[in-house]
């Protein structure tokens, strides 16, 4: 028998593959990774916050949480994105690259 | 409600016509715009600022160089009215936010420059949504309304810009476009939105969201109203170093009305997934109502489009946090709460997502040049129709009880923000079922092609009446009149 393998101790990639394979895309797959990442906690972001030279409030911190969690969700298929070496950034349009 | 002055039902270019053959006044067309927006305003709440006294004077002075032959173009003695976010010297300039809702500039913009050099006359600024991200509901100024009908919203966030033209408020209009700013009031209230390409236009004097991805353009009733206010505000500026220096050709030559051998890019991913169904068919009936004026459908494929929008938002946000810094440590309280909880987050997000967000740009421009390469105007849906506008108890925040976290999509204008490309939206339709609510077309183009942008949407917008509707604000029900 498999041993069976704890959904964030996959790496990210290996479970789209694994999802895709089985046939769930799109907001399902998306939900579904969601639910496999860490969760961002108020005392990460408390730590983060010191970094920033910020002092944010529990309350804030806990606004600061649910936002973060919610964006950092929306920004997976950024992060998912295997783009070559070859591409640089384009910090704005420039027509010279026309 | 006395009845409106018929002046106030023509386009801008009507109007200049007349005030050039000095058939009608400058003072006259600003009164009639005045005495409008003191009847609707308090149902519309488009305007922020009005400046009558200011206007007038202006009015009667161009009356009096219009006279003396002096005539100096196609806006003079038109009224404009910008968003509240662009600088103006000596008049508050709010950025709809109570953080700066007493802040009098000690300069002007270089659009508003622009337009009063030549000759248009500034009657007021209009609202928008906080610092153009807010929720345009639990704002410094209240939420501006759909003319359409109230209880819907007009778009942001340049949504008094939108509201304003579609109520007959103004004839022309100033918005900002970050992730799709100009089109989608311009969607929801069913007028032009053109947002031209980074650099044709300065930015200087508009207060920034997000540096690389900013644009400030025209509104207005028609497609050739909009390529005057482009003709008079593009160009270099020493004050703005990422305004560009290309030639500016002039844009009247583009309304020819013809677009005979005209290549419309169709694409075949991602523009079409998703959308009201009557706006995709009434998007889809407008290419093929330039198909049968002659023009050639082509498929095109931009395969990482369903990026845009996130990787737009990543952008936006880091740079809008870094830009308000200082105000948010300052003055955290007084902030519009959504937009302080999008700032706030957007502290944490790491440089390392920032700078991919800026190589999937470099994606999105090069697949964008290649569908070019196939077409000379793409054409996706603009947008509409209008939603309900948000009550405020969930307008403070972007988590919403019980929503889902999926991407980010950024619709169909993100895109044109992030490549930087032009994009017009004119109206192509409206919905069956009460209220009536526009639905609109949008088209992109190659890097400062502005002209084929006003010559392929004039085409349309010559053959078709949507642009001729009027809202229902004048106790009337909607009409395709006008006066």
């Amino acid at each position: 028998m498999p041993e069976l393998v704890p959904l964030s101790a996959v790496s990210r990639r290996r479970l789209l593959q694994i999802l895709a394979a089985a046939g769930i895309s799109g907001p399902a797959a998306v939900e579904l990774i969601a639910q496999a990442r860490k969760p961002i906690s108020i005392d990460s972001l408390r730590g983060a916050s010191a970094v920033l030279g910020e002092d944010f409030s529990d309350d804030r911190l806990k606004m600061i949480e649910t936002a973060l969690q919610r964006n950092l969700d929306q920004f997976q298929i950024v992060r998912d994105l295997e783009i070559d070496d070859l591409v640089e950034p384009a910090p704005m349009f420039d027509a010279r690259r026309r | 409600m006395a009845a409106a002055n018929e002046l106030v039902f023509k386009s801008g270019q009507q109007l200049a016509a007349l005030i050039k053959a000095r058939e009608v006044s400058p003072v006259d067309v600003v009164r009639a715009y005045l005495d409008r927006i003191e009847a609707l305003n308090p149902t519309v709440n488009a305007f922020i600022t009005v400046n009558g006294d200011q206007a007038l004077a202006r009015a009667r002075e161009a009356q009096k160089e219009i006279t003396a032959g002096k005539y100096r173009g196609p806006l003079h003695g038109l009224p404009y009215a910008p968003k509240d976010i662009l600088a103006t010297k000596g008049i508050r300039t709010t950025n709809g936010s109570k953080v700066t809702a007493d802040w009098v500039p000690t300069y002007e913009s270089t659009i508003t420059t622009r337009l009063n050099t030549a000759g248009a006359i500034m009657i007021g600024k209009l609202n928008l949504l906080e610092f153009a991200m807010g929720s345009g509901v639990v704002s410094g100024f209240g939420p501006a309304r759909n003319p359409w009908d109230t209880d819907y919203n007009p778009g942001g966030s340049s949504s008094g810009s939108g509201a304003a033209l579609a109520a007959y408020m103004t004839p022309l209009a100033i918005g900002t476009d970050t992730g799709g700013s100009i089109r989608n009031p311009a969607a929801m209230c069913g007028i032009v939105g053109l947002k031209q390409t980074y650099g044709r236009v300065s930015r200087y004097g508009v207060t920034t969201l997000s540096w690389t991805l900013d644009h400030a353009g025209p509104m207005a009733k028609t497609v050739a109203d909009a390529a005057a206010m482009l003709q008079v505000i593009a160009g270099p500026d020493p004050k703005d170093a990422t305004a560009a220096h290309e030639p500016v050709p002039d844009y009247s030559k583009a309304l020819t009305g013809d677009v005979k051998g005209l290549r419309i890019g169709v694409p075949t991913n991602y523009f079409f997934d998703e959308g009201n169904p009557e706006l995709l068919k009434s998007v889809r009936a407008a290419i093929d109502h330039l198909k049968g004026m002659g023009a050639k459908v082509v498929d095109v494929e931009v395969p990482h489009a369903n990026l845009a929008g996130s990787a737009g938002w990543i952008i936006a946000m880091a740079e809008g946090a870094c830009f308000h810094e200082k105000r948010l440590k300052e003055t955290p309280e007084l902030f519009d709460p959504l937009v302080r909880e999008r700032l706030e987050a957007a502290k944490f997000y790491p440089a390392v997502d920032y700078i991919k967000a800026m190589r999937i740009r470099t994606i999105l421009m090069d697949e964008m040049r290649r569908a070019f390469q196939r077409c000379d105007v793409m054409a996706v849906p603009g947008g509409g129709p209008a939603g309900k506008l948000e009550p405020p108890d969930t307008a403070r925040s972007d988590v919403k009880p019980g929503s889902k976290s999926t991407p980010f999509r950024g619709g169909t204008t993100f895109i044109g923000d992030m490549t930087g490309l032009p994009a017009i939206v004119i109206p192509c339709g409206f919905t069956q079922a009460p209220p009536m609510l526009p639905l609109t077309i949008q088209f992109y183009a190659k890097p400062f092609d502005e002209a084929m942008l006003f010559r392929v949407s004039h085409a349309y917008e010559s053959t078709t009446d949507w642009h001729k509707r009027r809202p229902p604000l004048d106790g009337a029900k909607p009409t395709t009149a006008r006066g």
